[in-house]
């Protein structure tokens, strides 16, 4: 049975629809990026997945145990210390406060969290070690899928290649499967095996990718090569609202077909050629 | 805990001594007063100090201060857990916060003396007509700050939470009671305080027991020494309880807090 399996699923806020009916399967050990524009109801499909929001319209079949989940913002709580937010989830789990400390303490460790750094508040913590924390707490009680949302976004370049490597090795180690949103080709590169790209209003799968090597396998020399033959890819540029790049037409055309396994899926308007 | 809260509160006591000057150069000026005005106006400090010892030694004053605290503290119980009950079940909806506020307003805006002549003629002379007044007057300041409380609940903590499967109850206990406390903790002292002063008034007043009715005979003999003794005993009381006991818990209760100052 697959992981994650999403059929016939669209959604409304009042009467603005903001995702048309889209399927979605996810298997076990995949990693799977939804990239897109804002507004084109990747958090949408997100949060829906998290059970976060009240399904109306097609199904989503849970195949998981143990879901984990990285938000935009850290949303430490600010009464816990960094060491209590990240046993969180154990002890919704009801893991012995002892066992879930050391746990704890030990994944903040291999995050580069010291013990000085896990007593403290989450105001006295810096922005990037905030989003350690969020990510320790997500891969503490060892998910079987994890959803991350755009969890990088506000980190500086470093700090997002360093937690971004950790993260592959850690969800490796975990074999756990990943659904991340994102708006940036490269991080998608860096972490996803396969891409799906959103676009239009409402919000529709656009495009489907799936690069050759595997995103633990794929050097950054990889990945640049990877974001370069994206950014050139008409289908994707059309999902982003960008005008076709005339420099990149004239020598690299179609580089999808060195590169990708390319689907499109459909069109983001009437007008647009996409594919 | 119980030690850290004690380790806390030590702390908190020695760093008392600013507000120790604060208090004694308020005695000071008081002297310089009573030195110009004379006794009859306004006795020295000493001399209401040594009044209300001799009202301790002669054992007049702890059945008189049992007596308003009972008023006080009761009222103040009431308060607190109406104020919260309905604050919790008005924020919980939207149409009930938008029917609670206009009520809220009209409750803060009503004088604790109107409350105190309706209570007199609904409830007689005895304690509740006290506890009905004090609890009158603590409720809008309780259910307000509840309300506001609940009303600025962080929802993405709470789906944060959700996401991560906390139950209904971890998810009051981590995510929504520490927020609501931060709100009820400075409104409870303030509504403490308003009781305190309130069950003296209604005393004064209405009763033939505690310090209120004590402050009313002083009152008729002209007796300004015993008078002010009965003040200092109310503002010691709430000295007291407001720096030595509140004032810690809520400096340990939001600890997180100082550290984003």
């Amino acid at each position: 049975m697959s992981l994650l399996r999403i059929r016939g699923f669209g959604h409304r806020y009042g009467a603005r629809r903001a995702l048309a009916p889209m399927d979605l399967t996810l298997e076990r050990g995949e990693s799977l990026a939804v990239l897109g524009p804002s507004g084109c109801g990747k958090s949408t499909l997100l949060q829906a997945t998290a059970g976060l929001l009240e399904i109306g319209e097609g199904t989503i079949e849970r195949g998981w145990q143990n879901l984990g989940m990285v938000f935009q913002e850290p949303r430490l709580l600010a009464w816990r210390s960094a060491l209590d937010n990240i046993a969180l989830g154990l002890k919704a789990r009801g893991v012995r406060r002892i066992e879930r400390r050391a746990a704890a303490t030990a994944l903040g460790a291999r995050l580069g969290l010291s013990a000085a750094d896990l007593a403290l508040y989450p105001a006295a913590l810096s922005g990037g070690m905030r989003s350690r924390v969020a990510l320790a707490r997500a891969l503490a009680i060892e998910p079987d899928l994890l959803l991350l949302d755009e969890p990088f976004a506000a980190l500086d370049i470093g700090l997002r290649h360093e937690l971004e490597q950790w993260l592959l090795r850690e969800c490796l180690r975990l074999g756990c499967t990943m659904l991340m949103i994102t708006h940036s080709p490269r991080e998608a590169l860096r972490l996803a095996d396969r891409l799906l790209v959103l676009g239009g209003q409402p919000g529709r799968p656009l495009l489907a990718l799936q690069p050759a090597l595997r995103a633990t396998d794929r050097s950054e020399r990889d990945v640049l090569a990877l974001e370069t033959a994206l950014l050139a890819d008409t289908g994707f540029r059309s999902a982003f609202g960008l005008p076709p790049d005339e420099r990149v037409e004239a020598t690299d055309r179609a580089p999808e077909t060195a590169w990708f396994q390319h689907h499109c899926l459909a069109t983001p308007a009437p007008d647009r050629q996409a594919c | 805990m119980t030690l850290r809260l004690l380790r806390a509160w030590i702390a908190w006591l020695w760093s008392g001594w600013s507000a120790a000057a604060g208090l004694a150069l308020l005695v000071a000026g008081w002297q310089l007063a009573a030195e110009r005005l004379g006794p009859l106006l306004l006795p020295a400090p000493l001399d209401a100090f040594a009044r209300l010892y001799s009202l301790l030694e002669a054992g007049v004053l702890w059945p008189e201060f049992l007596v308003t605290a009972r008023r006080a503290l009761a009222g103040f119980a009431l308060a607190l857990g109406i104020g919260c009950a309905a604050g919790v079940l008005a924020g919980i909806s939207r149409a009930g916060a938008l029917l609670a506020r206009p009520l809220v307003t009209v409750l803060l805006g009503m004088p604790p003396i109107a409350w105190l002549v309706l209570a007199l003629l609904w409830l007689g002379s005895g304690d509740g007509t006290p506890v009905f007044t004090v609890c009158a007057a603590a409720l809008p300041v309780v259910f307000g700050a509840t309300l506001q409380g609940m009303l600025t609940r962080d929802t993405a903590l709470s789906a944060m939470a959700r996401a991560f499967g906390l139950s209904w109850r971890p998810r009051v206990i981590e995510v929504e009671l520490p927020h609501l406390l931060a709100w009820l903790f400075p409104a409870a002292t303030t509504a403490l305080g308003t009781s305190w002063k309130v069950a003296v008034m209604a005393e004064l007043l209405t009763s033939s027991d505690g310090i209120g009715a004590a402050l009313a005979d002083a009152r008729t003999q002209l007796d300004m020494t015993t008078a002010l003794a009965w003040v200092l005993c109310v503002l010691l009381a709430l000295l007291l309880v407001e720096y030595g006991l509140l004032e810690p818990v809520k400096r340990e209760l939001e600890r997180w807090r100082e550290v984003a100052r």
